[in-house]
């Protein structure tokens, strides 16, 4: 018979789970049918496999009065996670829609207009274009209870964020992060404690693109002159 | 000499005793281990918060702590016990009020302190929003529910002729949750709430596992739910 100490467990779900992987295992521990091992392997050895979707909000905000081009290559879009690492869960999650589908709900209310482009080419045809940004997924992290003991599930994006004139010239360059964390994981799945924390995640991108945009200094330096020339040609045709 | 005849149980009695037992076994689960809470108040207004019938509050958790976050469930929770009954306050649900203020009430854009909500209100879109659902007060939950100790083993094997565990499991739990009152019209801290429990689960197993279950968090949302309730209690 197997036994489990408890105190090896801060959670008693911990132990209700070991409780019945314990009671599948003995038979099959004192099985001489070797054929069941590769059926235990399999069902072990499955990859945790999401698709992240999810609504978002439109944020409330004042708009900046500008036209911007944003554009979703497929680094973007098609952007899946795939845990590499041996010593970890396998984790396979499909960040790339959501993050469009966020992108477009946030520079909708964001900007005067917004406009969505899959290639940098396609902005020749509007030439009423301020800006054009590229987001970029550099970086996705995560920790599970499993590592850290909690009962949370924890999500890192990190991203590269550049902004260009209408002439191609770099107007802005920088990195953004966003962090999400779900509480009680032990309450769901681990796919569905996953895909809360990287919504979480996405509504903090979500929360730092609302609030900090104009406040990145190129861009708030790039804001300060083409107010100044639009208030200029605007005196100018009064004139 | 006649000496009693053992008693004798005919096959329907066995069948009932049989069902007695499958109706105790839920009971037995349901049964809720000890649990003790402890309430503290701190009331800066005087008297009873003033809220009129059309006015709401709304009930928010914190989650700008790096290890915890305050349960969505317990704020809702709290936001039930609030609407329960004939003084029962109309509560604007978390989730909906979050997603109308979007991105200000995000674990990161939150106001922490209530002078901050000045700020926010300089901005007339955020402002019409909140002025939507008609807010008066806004309160604040901060902490969570944990587990502090176990302690036991339970073993369990399955043969031939059939499956059962053996052993005895105890776990603690302990729930630390704040409560402040925000008055959105006023601007200022109305009041603070704290509430401690803690309880003892327990899992004995003779053949099956019977959880009795200390529901510490619950007991944690009824007192501070119905504390909160006080502060209004007078208007209705």
């Amino acid at each position: 018979m197997i036994t489990v100490n408890l105190n090896r467990f801060a959670n008693p779900w911990s132990f209700r789970l070991i409780t019945i992987f314990t009671t599948i295992m003995q038979p099959l521990l004192r099985c001489r049918r070797w054929a069941l091992w590769p059926a235990l392997a399999v069902l072990t050895g499955c990859t945790n496999a999401l698709v992240v979707d999810a609504d978002f909000p439109k944020p409330i905000t004042a708009p900046i009065d500008i036209t911007m081009a944003v554009v979703y290559d497929e680094q973007m879009t098609k952007f899946v996670y795939e845990e590499q690492s041996k010593s970890r869960d396998r984790w396979q999650i499909g960040v790339g829609e959501a993050h469009e589908h966020l992108f477009k709900e946030v520079f909708e209310p964001l900007f005067r207009d917004s406009i969505s482009l899959k290639t940098v080419e396609e902005a020749k045809n509007y030439p009423q274009i301020d800006l054009l940004l590229i987001p970029k997924i550099n970086e996705f992290q995560y920790s599970s209870p499993r590592e850290t003991r909690i009962n949370i599930y924890e999500v890192w994006i990190k991203y590269n964020m550049q902004v260009y004139n209408p002439d191609g010239e770099l107007v802005a360059d920088w990195i953004m992060s966003a962090y999400g964390k779900t509480p009680s994981a032990f309450l769901q799945s681990k796919e569905e404690a996953m895909h809360q924390a990287v919504v979480v995640a996405l509504r903090d991108l979500g929360a730092s693109l609302t609030t900090g945009f104009a406040r990145v200094p190129e861009i708030r330096s790039w804001l300060e002159e083409h107010q100044a020339s639009a208030s200029t040609t605007a005196a100018d045709t009064g004139q | 000499m006649s000496f009693p005849q053992p008693a004798t149980q005919s096959r329907p009695a066995r069948s009932q005793q049989h069902w007695l037992g499958l109706m105790v076994l839920p009971l037995l689960m349901l049964a809720g281990g000890c649990t003790t809470i402890t309430i503290d108040e701190h009331r800066i207004a005087p008297n009873y918060i003033e809220i009129d019938d059309n006015q709401s509050v709304v009930v928010l958790g914190r989650r700008h702590s790096s290890d915890y976050e305050t349960e969505p469930d317990l704020v809702d929770c709290v936001g039930d016990v609030l609407a329960s009954g004939s003084s029962g306050l109309t509560v604007v649900p978390e989730q909906k009020f979050v997603d109308a203020l979007y991105p200000w009430f995000e674990p990161r854009t939150a106001p922490m302190h209530v002078g901050d909500l000045k700020r926010y209100l300089q901005s007339p879109e955020i402002a019409s929003a909140m002025d939507t659902y008609k807010v008066r007060y806004i309160i604040w939950i901060d902490g969570n529910t944990e587990t502090t100790d176990s302690s036991g083993s339970i073993g369990c094997s399955i043969t031939v002729g059939g499956a059962g565990c053996f052993g005895f499991g105890t776990w603690e739990k302990e729930s630390d949750y704040e409560a402040e009152v925000w008055d959105y019209q006023k601007l200022e801290t109305e009041g603070q709430i704290s509430a401690d429990a803690s309880g003892t689960s327990y899992m004995p197993a003779v053949i099956v596992p019977i959880p009795i279950i200390a529901r510490v968090q619950t007991s944690a949302c009824k007192g501070l739910g119905e504390q909160l309730k006080g502060f209004f209690a007078n208007q209705h």
